[in-house]
């Protein structure tokens, strides 16, 4: 009878069978001791509460949300404030760190130093103590009645940067996006059918056309399609206010963010076997041709791993932002949890968005990867 | 004729060759130089003189810290003691002071070879801590007893990252282990979870375990918040350095584990005393990047409503008579976080490439 | 007739659908040393390392020094314990020196104190001709010190067969020798080894049989003088052929 106990595959099924028992084990008891403390708490399940207005309204959203709003709908705007300062931070940061990585492998000494001292200074330091100190500066500038101003057309202030714009709303902005992404959809289902112009042309109609209806729709009457900001009183009115909540978010992030940013692209560059470099120079290329024909493609090809996860990393940091005040989707589901005590359905949430976030990104990436991947036995 | 060597065309060599090259190679590198070295110095001009030769000093002199002057350092001695030890009793800060050192003492000698053995690291690191704890808690030998709600500033900040790096440690391990399992489902199980940590942000986890842990679990193990976060912050920290073992594991050759088998070797023996040393040698570099990582990690916590050290730089500049002070105190802040941060990753580098070269 | 050291009877084993072993029957009895020979892909491996456990079967009997080897984890332990075995890549634990290399094993697998493991390993090194060398740390010495130190490392533990895997297979030319030299005196002291080797020269001097392995089966058994001059069967001609140049 011992025998059997010591059979391997006696054990080794006992093992996870008992594994399993426990695992369900736990998650059971978490639910019901979760549902009697829920009870006594006197507070709802279920997701019905979503449906229920807040009462509470947020500072910052692109589209319209108010104290009336529904849950879902501030859960919502939430998330797409999360995207919006992830994706802009992902652009700028991209966008400065590729500076950074050619000052860093530049030939002149003086850019390479000023290069390495922004790394080294803005790696090393916390981020949210780095959009804590923008904050500070953003709102420790002057009032709006002594705003600092550019041609009476740009002002700015502690309420945040104030500047003309289109008389378009939110959801305006949302449908271009949207005509925008229908567009990149067209060009690339098309782009073994059909050529030239006969794809550009839709393509660019439908964005065109798009951002032609929402200018000229759905505005109110005697307001131009321009509008530009003016001091009534002691706030602004009209033209579009970066406010610093995002904007101190935005720049926290991307100067931290393009540091890393930087510091992968310029490894990628370095990564190129040099045997290769010096192949383009005997074949008679130019230092621009090398860079451009062998150097970048290769590089980035090398890159694109640590960049998706450099990506992933900086969507999840927005989540700082709830510290000076930004309403991103964290912050936004934190204050329901307070508000409604829906607190397991809105951490549900919660998780699901995030994690939806970065496979997204992780999704969009590895595709890029495999279309640029080096074919070949590895 | 052939014998004779000509000599270097001139400018190839020498100081003047040097500058010529590292500054002045093309037309646009010499522009380059010349835009960057005025920045250069006008920057630096205008931020010693901000930071140093216009700076105030010492706290009788505030008066004299208008808008137009220097930094006004003052703060820091004013309010020096709330950053670094928040609202810890005055009289026992001495003992704040020595905890914190005991801490810095254990990362310090981690660095040294000498404690790299599966057996010295540990015991000094829960030596470190239990230091820590029995210093600051106190209620004993005469020591007043001071609660963790009243620990606080840069003390508190050192208190969670030495918790999450003692319970995350070995929760790494055995989470590596698990992954590695050959039993299917255990090894899927903690896959799985590992992924799902890893994909969530920290704060979620954070603000979880502080707000939603409490409803699902009885009364008598709640524990209090400090202990859930911390505990739940090493979670994280484990799901990271479980990956970095894994690799450390995998690139142990598989032909030393059945050696290991073939000698009759128990389990236990071949995982301390054969995989393990070599994992974390092996992953050192990485490991210490992610004790970086975890560094400036624990100011998030301060959104969790913790008062560590962020939250008493802000409370140092408040809105009374240091509220203008806010850039003295962040860069003093960051300052503190850089000494850390700086230090440890540069000593990651060196490791780095000792070892890339040769034997640790 | 006393019991063999080792004794097969129709053992069968599948890598899924791949019938890698097919109905061995085999003995060995102590103090014997057989060599297994024959082309790659052929079992041979596999074989020996199911005598110690470290390749399960799907059928079939095996009893090493009596003891059955098969599913009962503290059984093959035990086997273990008595039966050491010599891999083609030497396996030393890299993070060790050549003396903790031998010392640790005996301490953990058979509780030995330090003092006593210290003196046996020690002792082991020296026959191995790398006393010297007890300090090091194996990337600091040759392939075949290395593989001498692996012998020295297995036999600390006194252990009563020993298992070859292909020992020299992995070594430079000039250092073939001084294993298996080694591995010579180890069969003239009566120890009962099993060695899978494409070495004839060892086969001929101290192997009591060969066998030889094709396809997972045993295709031809005899004495060294059998085998090599009047194989049997064609694969073994064949095999014959290539090896002996």
């Amino acid at each position: 009878m011992s025998q059997i106990f010591a059979s391997q595959r006696f054990r080794r099924t006992a093992l996870q069978g008992g594994f399993l028992l426990g695992v369900v084990a736990l998650i059971v008891s978490i639910i019901f001791v979760g549902k009697s403390n829920i009870a006594d708490q006197g507070m709802a399940t279920g997701f019905g509460f979503l449906e229920q207005t807040t009462g509470w309204p947020i500072n910052f959203s692109i589209i319209e949300v108010t104290g009336r709003s529904t849950y879902a709908r501030v859960l919502w705007a939430g998330l797409l404030n999360t995207m919006l300062v992830g994706f802009l931070t992902l652009i700028f940061a991209t966008v400065l760190g590729l500076l950074l990585a050619l000052m860093r492998v530049s030939s002149n000494t003086l850019m390479k130093l000023v290069g390495v001292s922004y790394v080294e200074v803005f790696r090393n330091v916390p981020v949210i103590l780095q959009v804590f100190f923008w904050y500070a500066i953003l709102t420790h500038l002057p009032s709006p009645k002594q705003a600092y101003s550019i041609s009476e057309m740009f002002f700015l202030s502690n309420r945040g940067l104030m500047m003309p714009a289109p008389a378009i709303s939110g959801s305006d902005v949302l449908s271009l996006l949207g005509a925008l992404i229908a567009a990149g959809g067209f060009l690339w289902l098309s782009r073994e059918r059909l050529s030239g112009l006969l794809r550009w042309a839709p393509a660019i109609g439908i964005v065109v056309l798009v951002f032609l209806i929402t200018l000229f729709t759905g505005r109110a009457p005697d307001t131009g399609l321009i509008s530009i900001p003016e001091l009534k009183g002691l706030r602004f009115v009209g033209g579009v206010m970066l406010k610093p909540e995002l904007t101190a978010l935005l720049i926290g992030l991307t100067l931290f963010g393009a540091s890393y940013i930087g510091e992968i692209i310029r490894g990628g560059l370095l990564s190129v076997d040099r045997g290769k470099l010096e192949a383009g120079s005997a074949l008679g290329f130019s230092t621009f041709q090398i860079n451009r024909l062998i150097r970048v493609p290769l590089a980035f090809r090398a890159m694109l791993p640590s960049l998706t996860n450099q990506y992933i990393w900086l969507m999840k940091g927005t989540t700082v932002g709830i510290a000076v005040g930004y309403p991103d989707y964290f912050a936004i589901v934190s204050t329901s949890i307070n508000q409604s005590g829906q607190t397991m359905e809105l951490l549900a949430l919660l998780m699901g968005g995030f994690i939806l976030i970065n496979y997204s990104i992780g999704f969009l990436m590895n595709m890029l990867n495999d279309r640029i991947k080096l074919k070949g036995r590895s | 004729m052939i014998n004779e060597a000509l000599a270097p065309p001139l400018g190839a060599s020498g100081p003047a060759a040097w500058l010529r090259k590292h500054f002045f190679s093309t037309w646009y590198d010499t522009a380059f130089s010349l835009i960057f070295a005025v920045l250069i110095y006008l920057a630096l001009e205008a931020f010693i003189g901000w930071a140093f030769v216009n700076a105030i000093w010492r706290v009788e002199n505030k008066h004299l810290c208008t808008h137009d002057a220097g930094a006004c350092w003052a703060v820091i001695e004013s309010r020096g003691r709330l950053i670094l030890f928040g609202l810890y009793p005055y009289e026992e800060q001495w003992r704040s002071t020595l905890a914190c050192l005991s801490v810095i003492t254990t990362i310090a000698l981690s660095c040294l070879p000498r404690f790299w053995s599966i057996r010295r690291l540990p015991i000094l690191w829960v030596a470190g801590f239990a230091t820590f704890v029995l210093l600051m808690r106190g209620g004993f030998a005469g020591l007043e007893l001071v609660t963790s709600e009243k620990w606080g500033g840069l003390s508190l900040t050192i208190f969670i990252f030495s918790g999450v790096v003692v319970i995350g440690m070995p929760l790494a391990v055995l989470f590596a282990l698990a992954r590695r399992s050959s039993l299917p489902v255990i090894a899927k199980s903690f896959g799985f979870f590992i992924d799902i940590v890893r994909s969530l942000p920290l704060l979620t986890l954070l603000f979880a375990a502080a707000v939603v842990v409490p409803l699902l679990v009885p009364d008598w193990l709640q524990g209090n918040k400090l202990m859930r976060v911390v505990i739940a912050f090493a979670i994280f920290f484990a799901a990271y350095q479980a990956e970095i073992i894994r690799a450390g594991l995998q690139s142990t050759s598989q032909g030393q584990e059945e050696a290991a088998v073939a000698l009759g070797m128990p389990y236990w023996s071949l995982v301390i005393d054969i995989l393990l040393p070599q994992a974390f040698r092996n992953t050192l570099p990485s490991t210490i990047n992610q004790a970086v990582i975890t560094i400036k990690e624990t100011s998030i916590v301060t959104i969790i409503g913790f008062f560590e050290v962020m939250a008493s730089g802000n409370a140092a500049i408040g809105t009374g008579e240091w509220g203008n002070q806010y850039v003295e105190v962040y860069v003093f802040l960051a300052l503190i976080y850089f000494v850390f941060v700086f230090g440890l990753s540069r000593y990651g580098a060196w490791l780095e490439t000792r070892m890339r070269l040769g034997h640790a | 007739m006393h019991d063999a050291a080792i004794s097969i009877r129709g053992l069968e084993k599948y890598y899924g659908d791949f019938h890698a072993l097919k109905n061995i029957d085999l003995e060995v009895a102590e103090k014997q040393t057989l060599v297994i020979c024959g082309p790659s892909g052929s079992g041979k491996s596999t074989l020996i390392r199911c005598m110690n456990g470290l390749e399960s079967y799907r059928s079939g009997t095996l009893n090493v020094l009596g003891l059955p080897v098969g599913d009962d984890t503290k059984v093959i332990d035990q086997v273990r314990k008595q039966v050491g075995m010599v891999f083609q890549s030497f396996s030393l634990f890299p993070h060790l020196t050549i003396l903790e290399n031998c010392v640790l094993p005996q301490i953990r697998a058979l509780g030995r104190d330090r003092t006593a493991a210290t003196d046996e390993a020690m002792d082991q090194l020296r026959k191995m001709h790398v006393g010297g060398q007890a300090e090091k740390y194996p990337d600091q010495l040759s392939g075949g010190q290395q593989q001498r130190v692996a012998l020295a490392r297995a036999l600390a533990l006194k252990p009563k067969i020993m298992l070859f895997d292909e020992p020299t297979s992995a070594l430079d030319p000039e250092m073939i020798s001084e294993v298996l030299d080694v591995m010579k005196d180890l069969a003239r002291a009566d120890m009962t080894i099993v060695c899978v080797t494409h070495e004839m020269g060892f086969a001929r001097a101290v192997a009591d049989r060969v066998i030889l392995m094709a396809q997972g089966e045993i295709v031809e058994e005899g004495t060294p003088e059998q085998m090599f001059s009047n194989p049997k069967h064609q694969i073994s001609r064949d095999f014959m052929a290539v090896v002996n140049g």
